[in-house]
């Protein structure tokens, strides 16, 4: 008899844990405005994604060297792209964060590098696909993103700071090297090792790639 | 058939943030529509900045950047930019537009079994070639001034004790003396991209450079 209620009270924080994570498999708001915006041209959508774009979108174009009248120039130009791409987005191959901020990356090496950055075209008869394509549904696009930060915000600072520069600056692992006057093995260790971190966060076994 | 010689992770991140040079990302680009696993990754780091982005301090916006905006969302889509398609699928399509108005290249023979193409780019520093090599022929004991990246896209060689085919990225560098065996079977078709010319260590070798550039 007393077999059952320890059974049960043992089985609790599982099931709060369950519990939790349904709590925590909302839909991506972002994604929604996307999709509204894709689907029925939706202006007030479009205003909303852009309130939150916008400003962190200044701020990373700020952080790679823009100015103050480039970084609103880009701005218009990646919200611009969105408003018009929108139906390219798909929500099962990459969360809402970063569709755009590819679109912001590309924009910016664009305008500001006057580069050219080739890149697949996924209608290519030559692409190779995966033996295994893995399966992401939104949700767990959403979860990794979660993970994702998480495991950001708990890098060592030494190699947070790399990402940082490579990222937001875009220096090559070289200059890098030169401006921390560090060895460039060490930064391409630190690169490793935060990488390595990074890609366990989102290939815990429940969330296999 | 997937590939089994890799792009380092390092360059791949140079890739998705952007500070490679444009014959790197041609080399990036081209792999990883032959690579799933490199392909990937490179989603993978795109992750990596779209969740660091979003995850910045907002900035200020200035309030009329939504006004003009909103003038502009009526305007008609710009043309979109002809984009070269491939039917046959030897060379991905990055590449295309590089090759020229008809998508295949301009082989000039560079020595008997070697043809070259260079192919076009903003930026001269990195030359890039087009290279396809007779089957069986024997690339002479070389080394190299600087770095030097090869994609192979068709047949296959040996190189330093390895086999790489389709594909396959063979990255070398000064500490490299060696010489490379076409496979017997098929041209060899691949993209190289050097900082600096190959220097031959064998007397053939020398008088095959009076031929070629690369």
């Amino acid at each position: 008899m007393l077999a059952i209620p320890i059974a049960l009270f043992a089985r609790r924080p599982e099931y709060r844990g369950r519990r939790r994570l349904m709590a925590d498999r909302r839909k991506d708001p972002m994604v929604e405005l996307l999709l509204s915006i894709a689907n029925r041209r939706d202006r007030h959508c479009f205003k909303q994604l852009f309130d939150h774009y916008a400003p962190r979108l200044t701020a990373y174009l700020q952080k790679a060297g823009c100015s103050i009248a480039v970084a609103e120039e880009v701005v218009q130009e990646v919200m611009l792209t969105v408003w018009r791409k929108a139906d390219q987005y798909d929500p099962q191959r990459a969360s809402a964060n970063t569709w755009i901020y590819t679109i912001a990356r590309n924009r910016h090496i664009d305008h500001v590098r006057k580069r050219r950055r080739p890149e697949p075209d996924p209608a290519d008869p030559a692409l190779v696909s995966p033996a295994a394509r893995r399966t992401d549904d939104e949700m767990e696009i959403i979860e990794r993103g979660k993970r994702l930060k998480e495991a950001l915000g708990s890098l060592p600072e030494e190699q947070a700071a790399i990402l940082e520069r490579a990222y937001f600056q875009g220096e090559s692992l070289r200059v890098i090297a030169e401006e921390m006057k560090i060895p460039l093995g060490t930064v391409k260790t630190r690169v490793r090792l935060a990488l390595n971190r990074l890609r366990k966060a989102v290939t815990r076994p429940e969330f296999a790639l | 058939m997937t590939p089994t010689h890799h792009i380092p992770e390092d360059l791949l991140l140079s890739y998705a943030t952007g500070s490679s040079e444009e014959a790197i990302s041609l080399l990036v680009a081209a792999h990883i529509t032959l690579c799933p696993q490199c392909r990937q990754t490179c989603e993978h780091l795109d992750e990596v900045g779209g969740t660091m982005v979003a995850s910045l301090e907002p900035a200020e916006v200035s309030t009329d950047i939504m006004d003009k905006l909103v003038e502009r969302l009526d305007e008609p889509l710009p043309e979109p930019a002809a984009t070269a398609s491939n039917t046959d699928s030897t060379y991905p399509r990055p590449l295309l537009s590089y090759l020229g108005d008809n998508a295949q290249p301009r082989w000039k023979t560079s020595a008997p079994g070697l043809y070259l193409v260079r192919l076009p780019f903003a930026l001269e520093k990195q030359p890039v070639h087009l290279a396809q090599i007779r089957a069986g022929y024997t690339v002479p004991h070389h080394t190299h001034h600087g770095f030097e990246a090869t994609l192979v896209l068709t047949g296959g060689f040996i190189d330093c004790g390895e086999h790489f085919e389709r594909g396959d990225v063979a990255i070398r560098n000064e500490k490299f003396r060696h010489d490379v065996v076409m496979d017997s079977d098929e041209d060899c078709i691949c993209l190289i991209v050097s900082d600096a010319p190959l220097i031959p260590l064998t007397f053939y070798g020398r008088l095959l450079q009076l031929f070629t550039p690369l």
